[in-house]
C-alpha cells in the first residue's frame, strides 16, 4: 500500500524534483526565443511554457508544503501515529500535479493563462488545498497560547489559495467570462491573489525557521511584526489592481491599488532599517547555508520592491505593461524570493552540517545562481524597456525589427539563463542527495 | 492575536466589498455576442495566450492582440492573414474559416471594449473619457 512515514521529506523530494525539471524546460523555452524552429514538432512553445510554469509552480508549493509538515511533525509536539491522512494529500496532490502536466504536454487546454488545463482538474487542486487546511488547523489549534505570526501567516495562505484559485475560474459563469473588461479584471484579481497567498506560505516559512535559527521568539509575536503581516494581506487583497491600469474598469479600483502599492514602501523602509542580519557568529555558523540563502532573498526583496514600486505608478505602469518588465518583476519574486527562502528552509530541515565545506556543491550551486541572477535580472528589464520604447504611440516599427534588434541581448538573457539553470539544478540535486541518503536530520 | 480580531475582521470586510464592486459596478462594458464567444473558446483551446496578451495579461513572444483589429495600418484583414498562415514563429494552427472568423470577432470585440486603448497620452485621461462614454 502506499504509504509514506516522513511526510515533510517525500514532499521535499518531489519539490526538487519539480524544480530541476522546471528551470530545464524554462531554459529550453528560453532557447525558442533565440532558434524558433527549436523542438517545433516535439515541444512547441505554447506547450513549453506553460509546462516550465506548472513545473515551478509546483517546486514552489509543495516545498512550502514540505516545511509546514516538517513543522507538523517536529514542533507541534501533537501526536501524530495516524498518517492515513497525510499520506492521501500527498497522494492527491502528486497525482493531481502529473494529471496536469500530462494534459498540458499533450497540449489538451481549455482553461485560462497560468491554468490552460482542463477545467475539471481544478476540483482536485482545491480538494487538495482543502484538505491541507483540515490538516493544518488539527494540528495548529493545540499549540498553546496566542499564536506567533508564521501561524498566521499559513492559514492566510492557504485559505486565500483556496479563495483566490476558485475566483480564477469564475470566467467559467457568463456574467464574468462575457465581459471582456469584467473577465479580464476579476482575473487578474485572481492572479494577484494568488502571488500573495503563498508569498504568505513562504514568509511564514522564513519568519519560523528564523525563530529557530535565533531562538528568539519575540519577532514573530511582536506587535511590528504583526503590523506588517495586515500590511501584506491588504496588499494581497486589494494590490492587484495596479495590473488593470490599462483595463477600461473603474477609477476605483485603479486609484485603490495605487494607494495601497504605495504602502509597499514602508516594507522597503522596514527592510533597510533591518539591514544588518543580527545574529551571532556561533549561530550563522551552525546554520551558514541557510543564512546564505536568508540573506540572498533579503537583497531580492529589496530589489525587486524598487522594481514593484516603480511600475506600480501609473505613469511609469503606462509604458513598462505588457513588457518584459513584468517578467523581471516575477522572476526576482520567483528565483530571488520564493526560491532562495524555500532553499534556505529545505537546507535547515535536511542538513545536520551547514558547513560550506560539507556542502560544497550546494555551495557552488547558491554562488552561480547569485552570480547569474543579477544579470538574467537586468537583461531582462533591458529588454522591457526596449519593448516599452518600441510601443510608443507614433513608432510604426513593425514587431519583429523590435525582435530582432533586441537578439545580441537575447543572447545574454539565454547564457546567463544557463548558468542560472545549471546553479539551481547543482543546489537542487545535493539537497536531494541529502535527503535520499539520509545523511540530513531525520525526524 | 486576540487584540487583532477587529483589525482582521475590518480588512476582510472591505475585502468582500471590495469584491463586489469589482464583480459589478466597477467593470461594466459591452457583452459579447455568440461568434465572438466562440472564439473565446478557441482562443482558449489553442492557448494563444501562451504568446499574446489581452489587456497585458498573457506570454511576450508576440503582441497583445487587445487593439489589432483597430490598429492604425493593422485591422482585421491583418490579423486574418497571421492566423490562417502562422509565421516563423507562430504556428499555422490549420483552422477552418469559421474557426478563424470566430477568433477574429472574439479579437474585435476585445478591441471594441478598450476603444481608447493605447491611444491617449494619459491613462487617468482615458478612464474619465471611457466613463463619460459609459454613462452616456
Ligand atoms: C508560439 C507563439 C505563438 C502562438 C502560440 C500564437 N502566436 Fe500569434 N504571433 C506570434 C508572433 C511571434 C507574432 C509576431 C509576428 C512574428 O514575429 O512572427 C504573432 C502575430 C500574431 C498576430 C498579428 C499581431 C500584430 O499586431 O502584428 C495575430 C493577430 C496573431 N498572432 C494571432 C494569434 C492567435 C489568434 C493565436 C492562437 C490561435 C496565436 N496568434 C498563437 C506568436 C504566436
Amino acid at each position: 500500500m502506499f504509504r509514506i512515514n516522513n511526510t515533510g521529506h517525500a514532499l521535499a523530494k518531489v519539490a526538487l524534483f519539480f524544480l530541476m525539471a522546471g528551470v530545464l524546460v524554462g531554459f529550453l523555452s528560453s532557447l525558442q526565443y533565440l532558434f524558433p524552429g527549436l523542438l517545433n514538432h516535439q515541444l512547441p512553445f505554447y506547450i513549453s511554457r506553460p509546462l516550465h510554469v506548472h513545473l515551478v509552480l509546483n517546486w514552489i508549493l509543495a516545498a512550502a508544503l514540505a516545511c509546514i509538515y516538517f513543522f507538523i511533525s517536529r514542533f507541534t509536539g501533537t501526536q501524530n501515529n495516524k498518517k492515513t491522512l497525510q499520506n492521501f494529500h500527498v497522494l492527491l496532490f502528486g497525482v493531481t500535479a502529473v494529471l496536469i502536466l500530462i494534459n498540458i504536454s499533450i497540449g489538451n487546454f481549455e482553461g485560462r493563462e497560468y491554468f490552460e488545463y482542463p477545467v475539471w482538474l481544478g476540483i482536485p487542486v482545491l480538494l487538495t488545498w482543502l484538505l491541507f487546511l483540515y490538516i493544518f488547523l488539527r494540528h495548529s489549534v493545540k499549540i498553546k497560547g496566542p499564536w506567533p505570526v508564521y501561524l498566521w501567516m499559513w492559514t492566510t495562505g492557504i485559505i486565500s489559495f483556496v479563495v483566490a484559485y476558485s475566483e480564477s475560474f469564475l470566467w467559467l459563469i457568463p456574467w464574468f467570462g462575457g465581459n471582456a473588461v469584467r473577465d479580464i479584471t476579476v482575473q487578474w484579481k485572481s492572479l494577484g491573489a494568488l502571488v500573495g497567498s503563498w508569498n504568505m506560505l513562504i514568509y511564514g516559512t522564513a519568519f519560523f525557521v528564523m525563530e529557530k535559527i535565533n531562538g528568539n521568539k519575540e519577532t514573530a509575536r511582536s506587535r511590528i511584526t504583526f503590523f506588517f503581516y495586515f500590511l501584506g494581506l491588504i496588499n494581497l487583497l486589494f494590490n492587484w489592481g495596479h495590473h488593470t491600469y490599462i483595463v477600461p474598469a473603474s477609477s476605483v479600483i485603479k486609484n485603490t491599488a495605487f494607494i495601497i502599492s504605495m504602502t509597499e514602501l514602508l516594507i522597503l523602509g522596514n527592510i533597510m532599517l533591518n539591514w544588518r542580519i543580527t545574529l551571532s557568529n556561533a549561530v550563522k555558523n551552525k546554520h551558514l547555508i541557510s543564512v546564505w540563502f536568508f540573506t540572498a532573498a533579503d537583497i531580492w526583496i529589496f530589489l525587486n520592491l524598487i522594481l514593484a514600486i516603480l511600475i506600480s505608478v501609473p505613469a511609469i505602469n503606462y509604458y513598462t505593461h505588457g513588457t518584459y518588465i513584468t517578467v523581471a518583476h516575477a522572476m526576482g519574486a520567483t528565483i530571488g524570493i520564493n526560491t532562495m527562502i524555500l532553499l534556505a528552509a529545505l537546507s535547515f530541515f535536511l542538513l545536520k552540517d551547514q558547513s560550506p565545506h560539507g556542502n560544497r556543491w550546494l555551495a557552488f550551486g547558491f554562488r552561480s545562481v547569485n552570480f547569474a541572477l543579477p544579470v538574467f535580472w537586468a537583461v531582462i528589464i533591458f529588454l522591457g524597456i526596449h519593448r516599452a520604447l518600441h510601443l510608443q504611440p507614433g513608432n510604426t516599427s513593425k514587431f519583429y525589427i523590435m525582435m530582432n534588434e533586441a537578439l545580441p541581448v537575447m543572447k545574454w538573457f539565454a547564457v546567463s539563463g544557463f548558468v542560472l539553470m545549471a546553479g539551481l539544478i547543482i543546489a537542487a540535486m545535493a539537497l536531494m542527495n541529502k535527503a535520499i541518503t539520509g545523511t540530513g536530520h531525520d525526524e | 492575536m486576540n487584540q487583532y480580531r477587529w483589525v482582521l475582521a475590518v480588512i476582510l470586510l472591505s475585502a468582500l466589498l471590495f469584491s463586489f464592486y469589482t464583480y459589478t459596478a466597477g467593470t461594466r462594458g459591452a457583452a459579447i455576442n455568440r461568434e465572438a464567444a466562440i472564439g473565446k473558446i478557441i482562443f482558449q483551446n489553442k492557448n494563444c495566450i501562451a504568446c499574446h496578451q489581452l489587456y497585458g495579461l498573457g506570454g511576450f513572444m508576440g503582441p497583445d492582440l487587445t487593439y489589432v483589429c483597430f490598429e492604425p495600418g493593422k485591422g482585421k484583414e491583418y490579423a486574418r492573414s497571421f492566423i490562417t498562415n502562422g509565421t516563423e514563429k507562430m504556428p499555422d494552427f490549420i483552422l477552418s474559416k469559421e474557426e478563424t472568423g470566430c477568433l477574429i470577432a472574439y479579437l474585435e470585440y476585445v478591441g471594441s471594449t478598450a476603444s481608447t486603448y493605447n491611444t491617449s497620452a494619459s491613462l487617468w485621461e482615458e478612464e474619465r473619457f471611457l466613463s463619460n462614454v459609459q454613462d452616456k
